[in-house]
């Protein structure tokens, strides 16, 4: 009896094997997926940032409904009244309710954040995969820009991109976006080069899987796990870069209500009306710290691996 | 050894070749005219923004005026600060020493904050002392430093009068602006020290050091102590970077003049050779610290070598 050829193989067994190798990643995907959950609803620290996150979050969504103020417009009242009765966290020197400020800022100075953490993550998620997949001179040139690129220390790249592209929050968030892409691409690429050699990898290759087909469904999933620990640790020092941008004058300008961009106003009065640059710089402490809360669990339960790292 | 050595620096050869390259484009990547942009479109006539470029040879093509910007830096030229006239190395030069006081006494105020909690943190582990700890160093890298800094400036120098507002010189001045700095790297290496020390108590050699009945302290001293350190100092090489960035807001805080002011000037100028100095200036140090870690890394850690 001649044997089966390989397209006559690969016609009549490969639904059956994607089926059944589908419904065993499904499984064991949503088994993990449920030790994961009970791991972090154990882990005191992850429950009290998500919380906290959850608050900020919620009230940067609900701000026109929760803020007592307008942020933007300037009354008639009198300037830099303490925190009082009317006004929680007092008001700016224009008259402006700084509690109304902080909750609208919010939406800014997490937006920017969050943005810029995804923009950052999905290229530099791509980019290892590709380096680290099809190796050879694309490897060598990628890793080549990334030792570049991470010359640069801290915020000194986002500064020289803000210095060339001019300053404004947007191109805040495309500078900290830029600068976070090459830890994501030195990240990835070095669990792709691993998980390339291992037997499953070669095994597809064999059976004709496209290279896309590979890196998506058999790299990608076990490098997602590394990847969101990191994101969620970046977001945080993103969100700090961002407001310290903004605080150099160089992001958000007046009269947004960006967190940094509050503080820096504060800080010429600081003697007379100190709740000016407090409030908004506690509201970035509590959404910082939240998010490192997050990401320290998401380490300890997923990927211990990950040192700390800048948070 | 020698090759290792050999390959680490070409490594870093390329990537300041390669930073040269950015600096030397940020000027060519600026939407608009860079000379107009740095001298006000309309203030000055037609035939000085012809000059200027001429002078800058920005008339030239691009590989030359790279090969030129190369050279020239080579030999100490950055080129000339729009708004002061002067060299730009000599007005890095003359503002590096402060911007380095920082960092250093920065970096200082971290380790000696950073390395005693994160060491007791990990024998006591588990108590209060360790959480209390923790959440102090979690804190302490979730702080922004202008907002601290600022913070500082409002209770030790407003308030109680203890130090300047301005953050000026290496005295009294730079106490705030330096705890400013180390508190954050306190948390950072509070907890890097921490994991460090974890890992290492558990290992088996540790085992066979206490089975060989060594005191306690002398197996956290002799033996633990050295291998959770070893990642301390390539953190130091990292971190000295980070402190030479994070100058940038803490100069602006405590209006020292420094590298970090510098730049944060030349960008609200519009002074671009003085932007492109700074940064490069920067990186090429930063390049230099991290190969000289690596390399000690290895004479601290042998298995480096043969990796």
């Amino acid at each position: 009896m001649p044997r089966p050829t390989a397209t006559e193989e690969t016609e009549t067994q490969r639904p059956q094997r994607k089926q059944s190798s589908a419904l065993l990643l499904g499984a064991e995907r949503s088994s993990r997926a449920r030790e994961l959950a009970e791991r972090l609803s154990h882990d005191s620290g992850f429950l009290l940032g998500a919380a906290m996150l959850l608050a900020l979050v919620l009230m940067a969504l609900l701000a026109p409904w929760i803020s007592p103020y307008d942020p933007i417009l300037i009354p008639a009242g009198p300037g830099l009244q303490a925190p009082g009765a009317a006004h929680w966290m007092g008001t700016d020197s224009f008259g402006r309710d700084i509690f109304s400020r902080v909750i609208w800022g919010g939406r800014l100075s997490l937006g920017v954040g969050v943005l810029a953490t995804m923009i950052s993550t999905a290229t530099g998620t791509s980019l290892g995969l590709i380096a680290g997949y099809v190796g050879g001179w694309v490897d060598l040139v990628t890793s080549w820009v990334v030792d570049i690129l991470m010359a640069f220390p801290g915020i000194l790249l986002a500064l020289a991109i803000v210095a060339v592209l001019g300053s404004s929050l947007f191109n805040v968030l495309l500078a900290v976006a830029i600068g976070s892409i090459p830890s994501f691409i030195r990240l990835v690429r070095g669990s792709t080069l691993s998980v390339k050699e291992s037997s499953y990898v070669e095994s597809a290759r064999c059976i004709g899987v496209p290279p896309v087909g590979i890196v998506f469904r058999h790299i990608l999933p076990n490098v997602l796990s590394s990847v969101l620990v990191w994101a969620s640790l970046e977001l945080g020092g993103i969100i700090l870069s961002a407001s310290g941008l903004s605080f150099l004058g160089l992001g958000a300008q007046p009269p947004s209500p960006e967190w940094g961009a509050m503080v820096s106003a504060g800080r010429g009065f600081l003697r007379e009306a100190w709740w000016m640059s407090v409030f908004p710089g506690m509201s970035i402490v509590t959404t910082v710290l939240s998010i490192n809360l997050i990401g320290d669990a998401l380490r300890d339960a997923l990927d211990p691996r990950l040192r700390v790292g800048r948070g | 050894m020698l090759a290792y050595l050999i390959r680490r620096l070409l490594v870093s050869v390329l990537v300041v070749i390669g930073v040269s390259l950015l600096t030397f484009s940020m000027m060519h990547l600026v939407p608009g005219d860079p000379v107009e942009l740095m001298y006000g479109r309309n203030l000055v006539s037609k035939e000085i923004i012809q000059n200027v470029r001429h002078e800058l040879g920005l008339d030239l093509p691009l590989p030359v005026q790279y090969f030129r910007y190369v050279t020239h830096a080579l030999g100490g030229d950055l080129g000339r600060s729009v708004r002061s006239q002067r060299p730009v190395l000599q007005e890095i030069l003359a503002r590096a020493p402060s911007t380095f006081e920082l960092a250093f006494s920065g970096l200082l105020i971290g380790l000696l904050i950073g390395c005693p909690v994160g060491l007791l943190s990990a024998l006591r582990r588990g108590s209060i002392a360790d959480r209390l700890a923790m959440v102090f160093a979690l804190l302490g890298v979730s702080t922004p430093q202008f907002w601290l800094g600022l913070m500082l400036i409002f209770l030790f120098a407003v308030h109680l009068n203890w130090f300047p507002v301005l953050g000026l010189g290496v005295g009294r001045g730079l106490v705030l602006p330096a705890l400013t700095m180390g508190l954050g790297e306190a948390g950072l290496f509070a907890r890097l020290f921490r994991s460090n020390m974890l890992e290492v108590l558990g290992q088996d050699y540790l085992v066979v050091a206490r089975a060989k009945g060594l005191s306690e302290n002398l197996v956290v001293l002799r033996h633990a102590l050295r291998n959770a350190l070893i990642p301390v100092v390539t953190l130091i090489g990292l971190e000295t970077g980070y402190l030479l960035a994070g100058a940038v807001v803490i100069e602006v805080v405590f209006a020292r003049p420094g590298l970090g002011s510098l730049a944060v000037d030349g960008i609200m100028n519009r002074d671009f050779p003085i932007v492109q100095g700074v940064v490069l200036f920067t990186s090429v140090v930063f390049v230099t610290i991290n190969t000289v870690t690596d390399i000690l890394y290895t004479v601290l850690d042998p298995r480096i070598r043969y990796a």
